[in-house]
C-alpha cells in the first residue's frame, strides 16, 4: 500500500516535468469572418482570393470593429488559402465564416471549382450568406461599416430577416445555392453588395441560368422577385396612376404559383397574389369607403401589370429562380423527357397573374 | 454483609483511580445501603427526588424496595448482570445487603432540538433533531403517530457502543430494505462510529463511491414523510442526523418546501435545481471544449469576445479552468469551517478580490470568472448536501474529458456518468428511478400500499 502511494506520488512529480503539446485555443486562432474570390486576370493563377481576419477585443463597441484582409493569387483556392498561412501568425479557423462574395469573373470562369472548395471544407458553414460583389470582391470585403461592432457582422445583420426586413434584399445561402445549382428546374441567383464609402449597398439580385451567369434584375424586378419567393421580408408598395399616387405599406404578402397544363390549351402559371396593408402615404385625400375600395382596384391593377412585365423579363432570361420547372416535375414526374419538354415549354409560357389586395384603412390619421 | 462489602471492594479496585467514581454508604433501617455511581453521568435532581428523599420518609425496608421497584427506571440485578457496564452507561447501583438495584439516572445532554441549519424550509417546520436519541425517537413518533411504526434499539461500534434506532412501518417498509440493513449492521467492524455519515460510509459494501447511496436528514419532517414512502430510519445517539434508506437520485434533489408551495412555483424551484445541476456539472468542461476544441458552437459575437478576452492569458484554457475552479473550492472548503466572525472575510477577499485582481492580471479571462462564479453558486441549488458534494467532484473528470477530446469528451462523460449511475444499486432500489413528488405519493399510499403487496 505504501509502495503504491510513493509510486503515484513518484510519477505525479515526473509527469510534470515532461514536456507537451499546447492547446490550439480560441485565442491562438484567427477567425475568418468572411472570404471574398476574384478573377485575378492572370490565367495561371486565376483565382484571387481575400480573408477578413477578425482582430478580437474583449471590449466590443460600435465602429470598433477591427480586421486585417490578405489576399493572394493562386491556381485554387485552397493553395491561396495555404500560401496565406505563411503571411500571419496563427491558424485560420473557417468556423465562424459567413459571408462568401465573388466577382462576376471568376464565376463566369471557374463556377464550379470555386464551389468545390466550399462544399468540401468542413468548417465552411452550409449557412454562409453568399454574394456578388461589384466591383470586386475584395473591395467589398475591405468595407469598414460604421456601425459595425465585428467584422462581416453589417453584412450578415443585412441579410438577416429579423434585423432587416427590406425588400431589396434577397439572401442566399451556400446550401441553397448548391441545391439550386444541381437541380434541374430551379435556378441560383445571387444578392448584388456594392461598397459605399463606409457602408455598402444590396439592391439588386444577379440570376443564373443553369449555371451560367444571366441578366441581373434593377431594384424594383429584385423587390417583385423577393415578394414572389415569399421570403416573408416586406415594404411599401408604390402605385401611380396619372395624377393619383400613393403608397401602400403591406403588413402581408403571400404568393401561390401554380403551373397549369390543361389538354388541348397553351400552358400558363397562375400567379396568386394575397396582399394586406393599409395607405401609409397618398396625394389625394380619400374621403369615403368607395374612394378606398377604388384605390384597392387600381392598385391590384398596377400590382398585377408590374409582376407580369418582371416574370416577362426573367423568362426572356431563360432563368428560372422561382423552380416553375421542378413544379412541371412535380406534376409529371422526372425524366430526361419531360425536362426537355420543360425546357421547350417555358420559354413560351403565359402568365396570368391575380391580385387580392385589401386595404385595411388609411392609416391612422387624426 | 460480606457479599455487599465484597461487590463494592471489587468496584472499587476497577474503576478506583477515576475522581468521578463514587461510592456512597447509607446506613437506615439499621442496615447498611451502598449507592455506587460515576458522578459525571448521574443526574442528582433524579436521585434526591427518586431515591434519597423516599429514604427518609419511609419507615420499613420493604416499604422502600417496594418503592423501588414500583420506579420504571429500577430494576432488580441477577448475578450474571455485568455491574461495571452498567455503571458506565450512567446507572446507579443500589447495593442493599440482599439485593442488588440499577437505577437508570443519567443526565440527558444535548436533548434540546436546535433550529436546522444544514436543510433550511423556508416555510417548513423550523426545529431540526436534537443530539439525544431519545428525544429524537420522541419526535419522530409525535410526528408519525402510527400504531405500525416499529422501533428497534442496537449498538453499533465495538468500542464506541454508539446507540441506533431502527424506525420503519411495519406495514408500508419495504422487507428486502429492511433484511437487508438488519444484515449489514452486525457486520459493521469498526471501533469508534461517533456519525452518521461514518455509519453510511461503513453500510456501504463499496470502498470507492461518489455518490451517496443514503440520505443523511435534520429534519424531522423529512423523516416521517419518507417513513409514510416505506423507508427505513436509522437514528444514531449523539448526532443529530439520521439516516434514511434506500434513497435514490431524485430524492436528494427534492426540498422538504417542494409539499408547501404552490403548484407552479414548484415546478419553477425544481425545474432550476435542475438547470443548476446541469450548469455546476458541465458548464467547466463546456468552456474549454468550446474555447480549445470547437469554437464554431458559438456564435460569432461571442467567440469574438471570448478570443477577445482569453487573448492575454499566456496558459491554455485547461489551467485557467483548473486555477479558478481550485479558488472556488478553497473558498467553499474554508468558509465552511471557519469560525461564523471570519466567514465574510474570507468569501469578500477570496470571491471579489481574487476574482477581480485574477482578471485584472490577466490570469484568467473574464468569461471565466463569469463561469466559475456560475457553477459555484449554481451548485449550492443542490438541497441535499453530500448529493451537491458529489456533483462538485463529478465534474472534474469531466473537465478532464473535455480538455482531452473536446465536445465529444463533454458527451461521452456525460453519457458514462448516466450508466454508472443506472448501474447503481440503493439497496436493491435502482438509483435512478424515477419518484413521483412526495405528498401525491402520500396519497397513493393510502390507495396501494406497498407493504400487502410485499
Amino acid at each position: 500500500m505504501n509502495r503504491k502511494v510513493a509510486l503515484v506520488c513518484t510519477f505525479a512529480v515526473l509527469v510534470g516535468l515532461l514536456t507537451g503539446c499546447a492547446y490550439k485555443d480560441i485565442d491562438k486562432r484567427f477567425f475568418v469572418t468572411s472570404i471574398g474570390v476574384d478573377y485575378s486576370k492572370n490565367p495561371q493563377k486565376p483565382y484571387h482570393v481575400s480573408l477578413k481576419l477578425a482582430i478580437p477585443s474583449p471590449q466590443v463597441q460600435p465602429g470598433k470593429t477591427n480586421f486585417q484582409v490578405i489576399s493572394e493569387n493562386a491556381d485554387s483556392i485552397a493553395e491561396a488559402v495555404r500560401v496565406m498561412k505563411s503571411k500571419v501568425d496563427k491558424d485560420f479557423d473557417f468556423g465562424h465564416c459567413r459571408v462568401l462574395v465573388f466577382n462576376k469573373a471568376i464565376l463566369r470562369k471557374h463556377q464550379a471549382e470555386v464551389l468545390n472548395w466550399f462544399m468540401r471544407r468542413r468548417d465552411i458553414q452550409g449557412i454562409a450568406y453568399m454574394a456578388l460583389g461589384e466591383p470586386t470582391a475584395e473591395k467589398v470585403i475591405r468595407v469598414k461599416a460604421k456601425s459595425e461592432r465585428l467584422p462581416s457582422n453589417a453584412i450578415i445583420l443585412s441579410f438577416d430577416e429579423t434585423s432587416n426586413d427590406s425588400p431589396y434584399i434577397i439572401p442566399e445561402i451556400l446550401n441553397d445555392f448548391y441545391m439550386r445549382l444541381r437541380e434541374e428546374g430551379i435556378d441560383p441567383y445571387l444578392p448584388v453588395i456594392q461598397p459605399l464609402k463606409d457602408t455598402y449597398v444590396i439592391n439588386k439580385v444577379v440570376l443564373f441560368k443553369g449555371s451560367r451567369l444571366s441578366k441581373e434584375l434593377n431594384r424594383d424586378e429584385t423587390r417583385i422577385l423577393n415578394e414572389l419567393l415569399n421570403t416573408g421580408r416586406r415594404g411599401q408598395i408604390n402605385v401611380k396612376q396619372g395624377e393619383n399616387e400613393f403608397f401602400v405599406n403591406v403588413e402581408s404578402f403571400n404568393t401561390k404559383t401554380k403551373v397549369v397544363i390543361p389538354r388541348n390549351k397553351k400552358p400558363y402559371v397562375n400567379v396568386h397574389i394575397k396582399i394586406d396593408g393599409y395607405i401609409e402615404s397618398s396625394d389625394k385625400k380619400i374621403y369615403h369607403n368607395y374612394e378606398l375600395l377604388e384605390d384597392q382596384r387600381l392598385a391590384s391593377e398596377v400590382i398585377s401589370k408590374r409582376v407580369k412585365s418582371t416574370l416577362e423579363t426573367i423568362q426572356k432570361t431563360g432563368s428560372d429562380p422561382l423552380g416553375l420547372g421542378l413544379r412541371y416535375q412535380a406534376k409529371h414526374g422526372v425524366s430526361e423527357k419531360n425536362v426537355k419538354k420543360w425546357n421547350k415549354i417555358y420559354p413560351h409560357i403565359h402568365f396570368k397573374v391575380k391580385t387580392d389586395l385589401k386595404l385595411r384603412g388609411t392609416g391612422i390619421m387624426y | 454483609m460480606a457479599n455487599q462489602q465484597k461487590i463494592v471492594s471489587t468496584l472499587k479496585e476497577q474503576l478506583g483511580n477515576s475522581n468521578d467514581f463514587k461510592i456512597q454508604d447509607i446506613d437506615s433501617f439499621r442496615k447498611k445501603i451502598v449507592l455506587v455511581y460515576i458522578e459525571s453521568l448521574i443526574d442528582y435532581k433524579k436521585i434526591n427526588k427518586d431515591l434519597i428523599d423516599p429514604l427518609l420518609l419511609c419507615e420499613k425496608e420493604d416499604k422502600y424496595l417496594l418503592h423501588l421497584l414500583s420506579l420504571p427506571p429500577c430494576r432488580q440485578l441477577k448475578t450474571e448482570d455485568n455491574l461495571l457496564s452498567l455503571l458506565i452507561k450512567g446507572n446507579l447501583l443500589i447495593i442493599t445487603t440482599d439485593f442488588i438495584f440499577s437505577y437508570d439516572a443519567k443526565k440527558a445532554t444535548n436533548n434540546q432540538p436546535g433550529d436546522s441549519a444544514v436543510e433550511m424550509a423556508v416555510l417548513g417546520p423550523q426545529k431540526a433533531l436534537s443530539e439525544n436519541l431519545s428525544t429524537n425517537i420522541n419526535l419522530v413518533r409525535n410526528r408519525y403517530p402510527s400504531e405500525h411504526l416499529i422501533m428497534e434499539q442496537q449498538t453499533v461500534g465495538t468500542m464506541s457502543k454508539t446507540p441506533i434506532a431502527l424506525m420503519y412501518d411495519k406495514k408500508l417498509v419495504d422487507h428486502d430494505v429492511l433484511s437487508d440493513v438488519k444484515k449489514r449492521l452486525p457486520e459493521i467492524k469498526m471501533d469508534m462510529i461517533q456519525a452518521i455519515g461514518q455509519l453510511e460510509n461503513a453500510m456501504t459494501k463499496k470502498k470507492h463511491h461518489l455518490f451517496p447511496i443514503m440520505m443523511i436528514t435534520e429534519r424531522p419532517d423529512r423523516i416521517a414523510l419518507n417513513l409514510s414512502q416505506g423507508k427505513v430510519i436509522i437514528l444514531m445517539h449523539g448526532t443529530p442526523f439520521a439516516l434514511i434508506v434506500p434513497a435514490v437520485f431524485f430524492d436528494f434533489m427534492s426540498s422538504m418546501d417542494d409539499t408547501s408551495h404552490t403548484f407552479w412555483t414548484n415546478m419553477l424551484m425544481i425545474g432550476i435545481r435542475y438547470i443548476g445541476l446541469l450548469i455546476t456539472l458541465v458548464l467547466p468542461a463546456l468552456y474549454i471544449a468550446l474555447t480549445s476544441y470547437n469554437p464554431e458552437i458559438l456564435r460569432s459575437q461571442l467567440a469574438a469576445t471570448i478570443a477577445g478576452s482569453r487573448a492575454g492569458v499566456p496558459y491554455p484554457s485547461f489551467f485557467e479552468v483548473a486555477f479558478m475552479m481550485l479558488a472556488v473550492e478553497m473558498l467553499v472548503e474554508s468558509s465552511i469551517r471557519l469560525p461564523k466572525a471570519i466567514g465574510p472575510t474570507a468569501t469578500t477577499v477570496g470571491g471579489l478580490i481574487l476574482g477581480q485582481a485574477a482578471q485584472q492580471a490577466q490570469l484568467v479571462s473574464s468569461i471565466m470568472i463569469i463561469i466559475t462564479a456560475f457553477v459555484a453558486i449554481s451548485n449550492f441549488t443542490i438541497p441535499v448536501n453530500p448529493m451537491s458534494f458529489a456533483i462538485r467532484v463529478a465534474r472534474y473528470p469531466l473537465i478532464l474529458l473535455a480538455s482531452f477530446f473536446g465536445m465529444m469528451g463533454v458527451v461521452a462523460g456525460l453519457i458514462l456518468l448516466i450508466c454508472y449511475l443506472t448501474d447503481k444499486r440503493s439497496f436493491g432500489t435502482p438509483f435512478l428511478r424515477l419518484y413521483r413528488g412526495s405528498s401525491r405519493r402520500i396519497e397513493k399510499i393510502t390507495e396501494n400500499p406497498k407493504g400487502e403487496k410485499g
